[in-house]
């Protein structure tokens, strides 16, 4: 046991120490001023990449389709943990380092809830297609774009060498930062403050070779705890995550560990990296249930006032959140300089200025935006309340657990178990189905469980 | 026989890929490793020798200041430019390359401690047997993080909500659509006090009340009291309510300062030395004139205050700067004197420079610019009044060549006549239907307004430099900086009088009731009766000189001394 932790400290370590030097990917951005060409010369810049042509978001629409289409039939037909893999090597090298991470699924997000709430925008076919395709997909077979499509997922599963389990506990409170995440993401969109997912993408330096510093730390950082926490940004960030769980746990066809019937043989106990096997139940539940009962009987009647009271408390977000949108952060600015707390102008203020628009219109636009804020945060502090509760009653749940299963909401479909399963080494043609049979211990179980 | 035989060469074959893959974990390990001592020295060195910031750049850029025509000197730089720029893109294709290299190096470091790792399956202790209650264990925790973690979040919204502070919940906005909301005095609470120069409309008539005829400034008699101002101006006090404001400026200190007017107190001093836009050299500016010539104007919700560096600035009357901007300096060789006046929301700037005439109106409460008016005239140092003519209002300025009126709202020119020369200081007055305006070495003239405004009298001796006519019904009076004061008829402009005193005069005259207040430049105010011939009622020193217009109200009157603020009263 000391050992293997000592193992894990010393790959931490030696990942962490290797990718330093990926810090100096910062400093090729802009450090000279911008010269002022006084010819016809265009800046290129290199930070953000260049629109593409139409024929570009066809195929891209054709590799993710094809991409899911594989990933699925990887996991369902042919059960091939290698494959999936494979593809999903792929998948990083196309939709991360060659597409440069955009259009992700994760973020048009964002571009859906602007369009939705802002008739003007265009949102492009392709980011429809991205934002839709892994949700109908894993409304039918579960998170296979988790698995071998998504370019985040991908070089995170890249860097899971020595996974440890996070505690139960502690999985369920960062269980919620996915949620608020989502949330804040869409009501930054839907206000017209920026698009955070894209912003705060912790792989997009190394995708594009070139980030803001604190990116690339926010990155390493993310790369070197998934050595060791398995897909943490996928677990307990990821918004799209989110919406795919939601999906997933509605799926008919799922993947499942064998490929037989579980005989209980606890060798895939431990095979799931990101804690997504649900282990059986031996114990009969506990026998407070009247006491459940009543605790889950208050949970019901407090719900709207646990929920309205949520909103209340994301409606005094507003300020702070607020501060985020352009037009209230110059608004400030310019109140600050105004009343000479601040000496020294801005770029942003000196811009204002020159333009001639009134500042009281600067102000009631800001204003505007506060009140969208405000009521945002009703709706965000609502929705993270209900989902608070939700969980919280979801664990009142006094259902046995049979055999070893996935957890549909979570399991990523990446095949990392099936090899585990003693019957998928029937299924190869490894082990004779009497092997199998005698490394399990169902009918003891079932006896077990009827006596 | 056979299957032990596999068994054999599939083990022998299995070895063989971790030994390979070991070695390649040691080659990508330490090609890594190397590559990144490399980048980090590179980088190193690139901030030590920051090429953009190279010293040797520097000197020849300071050399080249002294002597800009140096065309050697000049390729030097440019030459050193282009090395230092060459070397930060090599060192950009060196990070970028060794970046791609280092990612390879990981890459291949990883896959290889994957294919390892996959040697290794992850198998539970089959020993220790399942814990039959782990499942509900695990929920029952759950709950309790959920419920603390839910707790948590609820806590930290309300703290970030109640912690965090908008700039703008302060900022009242005017309605869409609706009517401007009034948050400024109405004419006539502005008629009851003393808001700007020489009073309300800018036409120094007090309202008639029992005010002191009689004071010494060195024995003390009728001085309510008298405190001490800490920078110059020559701008006059202005009141609200019971609140005295004044500005005061030097080379590097800019403040507004208000004072009580029952006892004299500085109740607070606002400093305005941090303007967006304020320019780093001062001006330079006359003696008698300085930084803070304006006079300031209130609407009576909020101060305002100019000075010769073109920084404009909003106070509330607590001294609280609701804005503050730079209007740009003044092309001004004196320095900026014209004062400023409010009209509604309105603050009007007059800005007429040597560069051109500018009439500027400011929405009081935001400092936005509502109009800003080019005016065909020269420069000129005199201040606006208002004048309900009965039909509208006109704004008036006096300058070189035209006394013009515009309307206040729009800053649209509605009349010009042209009648004046020179360095124009005296503001215009009105009475009656008529506008008097004055200046040195031009004339004095009655302009009627009805119908085409026009000069019906003009006269030519003894012309105010600096202060400003005023006028009555019946007689215009002039004081001038050589020490006299004529009084005409305001309808023919035949003089009834002249006197002559002993100080020249730069405050004008201000009328109570049947009484004119002049104060001559040592601080000698005199005061006489408004009518045809010369009565003089009373000769009373402050002690101390003054060219600023004494304010009128609650039965005192305020002047500004070179040093003091005083308070005269029975």
């Amino acid at each position: 046991m000391k050992q293997s932790r000592i193992k894990k400290g010393k790959i931490f370590i030696t990942i962490f120490l290797l990718l330093c030097p990926l810090l100096c990917l910062s400093q090729i951005q802009e450090r000279f001023p911008k010269p002022d060409f006084e010819t016809d010369y265009l800046r290129p810049d290199f930070l953000a990449p260049l629109p593409r042509a139409a024929a570009w978001e066809y195929i891209d629409i054709f590799v993710l389709a094809a991409a899911l289409f594989l990933a699925t039939y990887f996991a369902f037909k042919l059960r091939s943990r290698r494959n999936i893999f494979f593809l999903m090597v792929f998948s990083l090298a196309y939709f991360g380092f060659f597409r440069k991470g955009c259009v992700c699924s994760i973020g048009a997000i964002q571009n859906v809830s602007l369009a939705l709430f802002n008739p003007e925008y265009a949102i492009p076919l392709s980011v429809i297609v991205f934002f839709i395709l892994p949700l109908i997909v894993a409304l039918f077979y579960g998170r296979t774009f988790c698995a071998a499509v998504c370019p985040l997922g991908a070089i995170q599963d890249a860097v899971v060498l020595k996974p440890t389990k996070v505690p139960k506990g502690l999985e369920s409170v960062l269980g919620l930062l996915p949620y608020i995440y989502l949330g804040l993401a869409v009501l930054f969109a839907v206000t017209g403050t920026g698009f955070i997912i894209c912003q705060y993408d912790p792989f997009i330096g190394f995708f594009r070779f070139g980030a803001d510093f604190n990116m690339v730390i926010f990155g390493m950082s993310m790369l070197v705890l998934g050595t060791v926490v398995a897909r943490p940004y996928c677990r307990f960030l990821c918004p799209y995550g989110v919406l795919l769980n939601w999906m997933s746990r509605l799926s008919k066809r799922h993947v499942r560990i064998t490929p037989d019937e579980c005989n209980n043989c606890r060798l895939c106990e431990e095979s799931c990296p990101f804690g997504s096997i649900k282990k059986p139940d031996e114990a009969a539940p506990p026998a407070n249930k009247e006491a459940d009962i009543r605790r889950l009987a208050l949970v019901f009647v407090l719900l709207p006032v646990l929920v309205i009271g949520s909103g209340w408390a994301g409606s005094l977000l507003n300020i702070s959140l607020s501060h985020q949108h352009a037009t209230v952060s110059l608004a400030e600015e310019i109140l600050l300089e105004n009343s000479g707390r601040r000496p020294e102008m801005t770029d942003e203020t000196k811009a204002f200025r020159a333009s001639g628009k009134p500042t009281e219109e600067l102000y009631a636009e800001a204003k505007a935006v506060q009140q969208q804020f405000k009521r945002g945060g009703w709706i965000l502090g609502g929705f993270i309340g209900l989902i608070i509760c939700l969980k919280f009653i979801g664990l009142f749940s006094r259902r046995r657990q049979l055999e070893y299963d996935m957890d549909k909401g979570t399991c990523l479909s990446c095949g990392r178990c099936f090899s585990y399963c003693p019957y998928e080494q029937v299924r190869l043609g490894l082990l004779s189905p009497e092997e199998a049979d005698r490394l399990g211990t169902k009918e003891k179980k079932i006896k077990q469980f009827r006596a | 026989m056979n299957s032990q035989k596999e068994e054999h060469t599939s083990k022998n074959s299995s070895l063989m890929w971790y030994g390979i893959a070991k070695k390649i974990v040691i080659f990508a390990a330490v090609s890594a490793g190397i590559l990144s001592v490399l980048m980090i020295a590179n980088y190193l060195q690139t901030k030590s020798n920051d090429p953009l910031n190279s010293q040797v750049i520097t000197q020849l850029i300071s050399k080249l200041q002294d002597n800009p025509e140096d065309s050697v000197l000049k390729e030097q730089i440019r030459a050193l430019d282009l090395l230092a720029r060459k070397a930060y893109f090599t060192y950009q294709w060196q990070i970028r390359t060794g970046g791609y290299l280092l990612f390879a190096f990981v890459l291949l470091l990883l896959l290889a401690f994957k294919f390892l790792s996959s040697l290794q399956p992850r198998l539970p202790n089959l020993d220790e047997g399942l814990r039959s209650e782990e499942g509900w264990e695990n929920k029952l925790l759950s709950r309790k993080y959920i419920l603390f973690g839910g707790l948590g979040v609820f806590m930290l919204a309300l703290i970030l909500g109640i912690v965090s502070q908008s700039e703008l919940k302060n900022i009242g906005l005017v309605k869409k659509g609706g009517s401007q909301a009034s948050d400024f005095a109405s004419i006539e609470e502005m008629k009851k006090n003393w808001p700007g120069f020489r009073g309300p409309e800018g036409n120094g008539v007090a309202v008639d009340a029992d005010y002191p005829t009689d004071w010494d400034g060195s024995s003390g008699e009728n001085i309510l009291w008298k405190t001490p101002i800490s920078h110059p101006g020559y701008n006059s006090p202005i009141i609200w309510g019971k609140k005295i404001f004044l500005s005061g400026a030097d080379r590097d200190t800019q403040v507004v300062y208000c004072f009580d007017a029952d006892s004299g107190d500085l109740l607070w001093q606002t400093e305005l030395n941090d303007i967006p836009g304020s320019p780093e050299r001062r001006p330079s500016v006359g003696d008698d004139t300085g930084f803070a010539a304006p006079t300031m104007t209130t609407d009576g919700e909020r101060v305002f205050a100019l000075f010769a560096t073109g920084d404009i600035a909003c106070l509330d009357l607590e001294g609280k700067r609701i804005w503050a901007k730079n209007l740009g300096v003044p092309d001004n060789h004196y320095g900026h004197s014209s004062s400023l006046i409010t009209y509604q929301d309105l603050l009007i700037v007059p800005f007429d420079q040597n560069t051109g005439g500018r009439l500027l109106a400011l929405r009081a409460r935001s400092g936005d610019v509502v109009y800003d008016q080019l005016r065909d005239v020269e420069i000129s140092w005199a201040s606006p009044i208002l004048v309900d003519t009965g039909d509208r209002i006109e704004l008036i300025l006096n300058s070189n060549p035209f006394v013009m009126s515009h309307d206040p709202r729009t800053g649209e020119e509605l009349w010009r006549v042209k009648c004046m020369l020179g360095e124009v200081a005296p503001s215009p007055v009105y009475a009656d239907g008529m506008v008097f305006a004055v200046n040195d070495y031009a004339r004095l003239v009655g302009i009627k307004l009805k119908g085409t405004p026009e000069v019906v009298w003009e006269y030519i001796d003894d012309l105010s430099e600096v202060a400003s006519p005023l006028a009555t019904k019946e007689f215009v009076f002039m004081a001038a900086s050589f020490g006299t004061i004529s009084c005409f008829d305001s309808k023919s402009g035949e003089r009834y009088w002249f006197h002559d005193f002993d100080e020249g005069f730069y405050s004008s005259p201000i009328l109570v009731g049947d009484k004119v207040y002049c104060m001559d430049m040592s601080g000698v105010l005199y005061i006489f009766k408004a009518q045809k011939e010369f009565e003089l009622i009373s000769r009373n020193e402050l002690g101390e000189w003054a060219m600023t217009i004494p304010a009128f109200m609650h039965n005192r009157i305020y002047i500004r001394g070179k040093k003091h603020l005083f308070c005269i009263g029975n």
